[in-house]
């Protein structure tokens, strides 16, 4: 029986190339081990399988390179069609949706420190309390996670596991998730975590198969300073000259310096700062440094200024959070400390 | 602050990011994405939008560590009796691509095929076959490429892959007679090669 072997390719950026680049599908036949590696270009698409499905069952194995400077090959999935073939689906909801207009396929993102919700759902499976055998009543969820390091990507870093479970059929929905990624400071949690669905082997097919397995991208949660200028510093003559660090900004983010006058209160809003502001929308996390200078403009007169750095995200609504903020004094009196001396003859 | 001065620095601040709109750097082509908000061709949004962006009020500081270790230990992922926690901690599947497979490799790079897909190995020639991958991993059409000097093909049908047909005795004489390593391939791709039942039968 030939078999029209639907797969569809995760784009897993930036873990794996982009559309064009080569990929493995390795077909298996398990009770007699015959092995067709075939390498494919296409992104996604069909094709009927090269070898005929046989009682004992197929493995379908798709392995793709490394994106630009990530030589390694990843396994991404595996389909093993065979008697018991239950059907498994895990979306994942993230507050940011960026990844609809990527296609599909394209993996979601999350901030270390923003929760997001997981729905499940396995059928298929004879009733729990029957006489089958397991891998006819029950499949296995597994939560994983891969932590990466400064290139972004795990580098050499081990998958490891974080939660396993059997399941029947069911459709739980769990809410709200926090990243498991572990063990880093919470707030700088980077890396990816994978849901999976799998079946169970027994003496038919003795190979597991996925039957849905989902990713998010967990990026860390930005940070920014600004140097140059410390709290209650008091400005009399020169402009201290300013640097801003905008560190792992996230991905799809504005970010910018504003000014106003007065203490720190959170919820002001001031006049932005030239040069400061910058909008990403790319695929991994940005850091800069940037030099503030000739803004006098913006303390026309004495007194307190607070300047703040914020940064928009598909977070909170799109509304701005506060990365850093200083106050300090304007004070340009000229203040002279003298004596009257007269003579007298 | 006077009015007089709000404006001036309103108006500044319209200057300014009027110049900083169009100093921001976008992606040629870029979609547009899932945003309240609509990008321009060069992957930036509008003017319109970024100061309505940045004139928003900030709603709040950025989380610390403590914070957020105290909401994740307040909301830990609640499994109900729908998932039976398993005896020991298990790993999904995942595939891995050394496994029944045959390394072949020269100093710089690698390559994989399927065990069994290697049908004739020439005397003196086994160095080529490895143990271990070195340099990195070249997928089979590029490595056949690089290294046509001992390196060859022969192409099979499934049924002779599966042990179900016979290679033709001629086919089978050039293989043997070939200099070079023969690699059993499926439509240009190497493909493992059963014995047929007549081989096993004999061999036992």
């Amino acid at each position: 029986m030939r078999l029209l072997c639907y797969i569809a390719f995760c784009a897993y950026l930036p873990l794996i190339q982009s559309f064009g680049s080569e990929n493995i599908i390795r077909q298996i036949q398990l009770s007699t081990g015959l092995q067709y590696d075939f390498v494919t270009t296409e992104g996604n698409g069909s094709a009927v399988s090269h070898l005929p499905v046989i009682p004992g069952g197929v493995s379908y194995e798709l392995f793709a390179k490394g994106s630009a400077w990530d030589t390694n090959v990843y396994f991404l999935d595996r389909k093993v069609v065979g008697f018991y073939l239950p059907q498994g689906d895990i979306q994942i909801i993230s507050e940011d949706q960026s990844h609809l207009d990527l296609g599909e396929n394209a993996v979601q993102r999350t901030r270390a420190d923003r929760p997001y919700s997981l729905a499940i759902t396995v059928s298929g499976l004879t009733p729990d309390d029957s006489d089958a055998p397991d891998a006819a009543r029950q499949v296995l969820y597994t939560h994983t996670g891969h932590n990466f390091d400064t290139t972004y990507t795990p580098n050499g870093n081990d998958e490891y596991i974080i939660s396993s479970f059997y399941m029947g059929n069911s459709n739980p929905e769990l809410t709200p998730v926090y990243t498991q990624l572990t063990p880093m400071a919470p707030t700088k949690a980077m890396g990816v975590e994978r849901f999976t669905l799998s079946t169970l082997t027994d003496e038919t097919v003795t190979e597991s198969s996925i039957l849905d397995e989902e990713m998010i991208l967990v990026w860390p949660v930005s940070e920014a300073a600004i140097t140059g200028i410390e709290p209650g510093y008091e400005i009399r003559d020169s402009l201290p000259k300013l640097l801003v660090y905008y560190q792992d900004l996230y991905p799809l983010s504005l970010t910018y310096v504003q000014i106003y006058a007065g203490g720190e209160a959170l919820g002001t809003v001031g006049t932005v700062l030239p040069g400061s502001l910058r909008w990403h929308n790319t695929t991994v996390p940005q850091s800069e440094v940037i030099s503030i200078e000739n803004w006098e403009d913006y303390i026309p007169n004495e007194g307190v200024y607070t300047m703040e750095v914020l940064s928009v995200t598909p977070f909170h609504s799109w509304q701005p959070e506060r990365l850093a903020h200083v106050s300090f004094t304007v004070n340009r009196k000229l203040r002279i400390n003298g004596q009257l001396i007269t003579s007298e003859d | 602050m006077r009015l007089g001065s709000n404006i001036y620095a309103l108006c500044a601040s319209v200057y300014v990011v009027v110049i900083l709109v169009l100093s921001i750097p976008g992606v040629e082509g870029q979609q547009a994405v899932a945003t309240p908000f609509k990008l321009k061709k060069n992957g930036a949004p509008s003017l319109k939008d970024i100061l309505r962006l940045v004139s928003q009020a900030p709603v709040a500081d950025r989380i610390t560590d403590a914070e957020l270790e105290k909401i994740k230990a307040a909301s830990p992922i609640l499994y109900d009796e729908r998932f039976r926690k398993t005896e020991e901690a298990k790993m999904p599947p995942r595939g891995d691509l050394y496994r029944n497979s045959t390394i072949l490799g020269v100093a710089q790079f690698h390559t994989i095929v399927p065990d069994h897909a290697i049908v004739h190995m020439p005397e003196g020639m086994e160095h080529y076959v490895i143990d271990d991958p070195q340099g990195p991993l070249l997928f089979w059409n590029d490595f056949l490429g690089k290294n046509l000097g001992w390196l060859t093909t022969q192409e099979i049908s499934l049924d002779q892959a599966s042990g179900k047909e016979k290679l033709p005795t001629l086919v089978e004489e050039q293989i043997r007679q070939s200099e070079l390593i023969v690699v059993a391939t499926h439509k240009g791709f190497p493909i493992s090669m059963l014995p047929t039942v007549e081989e096993l039968t004999t061999s036992q």
